[in-house]
């Protein structure tokens, strides 16, 4: 799995790319705590190019919105393919991520929730 | 085909993608994902819990019928049938409820426990036996 950060102010965006399943989800786990324990409290987790997403991958997004939650802060999704959107369906959490179509959606409402 | 790997958590992906190559000109591409989400929870599901013995093997077998894409997964780990509910089985709380519930939804699930070995099938339908 490949990260890339990508800062707007005070709010950053995590490109997430490639396979999030049960090999890599330890160190995506790990490198989220991370980003949050430095008091990152504005996230977009933008997933256009991730490929593949398991139970394993769903509790890393499920554990940084519990994190992001217990620090009074906001995280929001955007770019799931109808792959994904499937997945999480039948997981039964689609509803659990707020997602937008587009990073630029997602941008703005977290900027207008997020001041 | 048959292969047997080490249960081994770096080892699902190498044989995640030769499953898929495989399947890969007969089924839908909306199986052929689900197939690989089926596996990948089932397999992760043996590397976690079957064995004590770190040396524990998983074979895999896959092939096709008239209808059907099918992988066999057969282990010699603890009994466990993915496809009863929980409850009704031990270790009930170390068990991965999210990915079985995915395996579930993803595919269909056969499972025998035969001597000491767990058998479980995993099958999607073929390309041409979508439309039938």
């Amino acid at each position: 799995v490949k990260i890339r950060q990508e800062h707007f102010d005070h709010i950053l965006c995590l490109h997430v790319e490639g396979r999030l399943d049960a090999a890599v989800s330890d160190e995506l786990n790990y490198h989220l705590n991370h980003i949050i324990s430095q008091g990152q409290s504005a996230m977009i987790v933008e997933c256009s190019s991730v490929n593949f997403l398991s139970s394993a991958g769903i509790r890393t997004f499920l554990n940084l919105l519990k994190r992001i939650e217990a620090a009074k802060g906001h995280v929001v999704f955007c770019g799931f393919s109808e792959q994904i959107m499937q997945v999480l369906s039948m997981a039964g959490f689609a509803h659990y991520f707020q997602h937008f179509a587009s990073t630029q959606d997602a941008l703005q409402y977290i900027q207008n929730h997020c001041s | 085909m048959q292969r047997t790997i080490p249960a081994k958590l770096e080892l699902i992906r190498p044989v995640l993608a030769t499953i898929v190559k495989e399947a890969k000109e007969r089924v839908a591409p909306t199986s052929l994902w689900k197939l690989e989400l089926a596996l990948e929870e089932a397999l992760v599901n043996i590397v976690k819990h079957a064995y004590k013995d770190p040396e524990g093997a998983i074979d895999i077998t896959s092939f096709s019928d008239k209808n059907f894409f099918m992988v066999i997964l057969c282990d010699k780990g603890v009994a466990f049938d993915p496809t009863q509910e929980l409850s009704t089985q031990l270790f009930d709380a170390s068990f991965d409820k999210l990915g079985l519930r995915l395996m579930r939804e993803s595919s269909e699930l056969a499972y025998e426990r035969k001597s000491e070995y767990n058998f479980l099938t995993l099958k999607v339908p073929l390309q041409s036996a979508v439309t039938v």
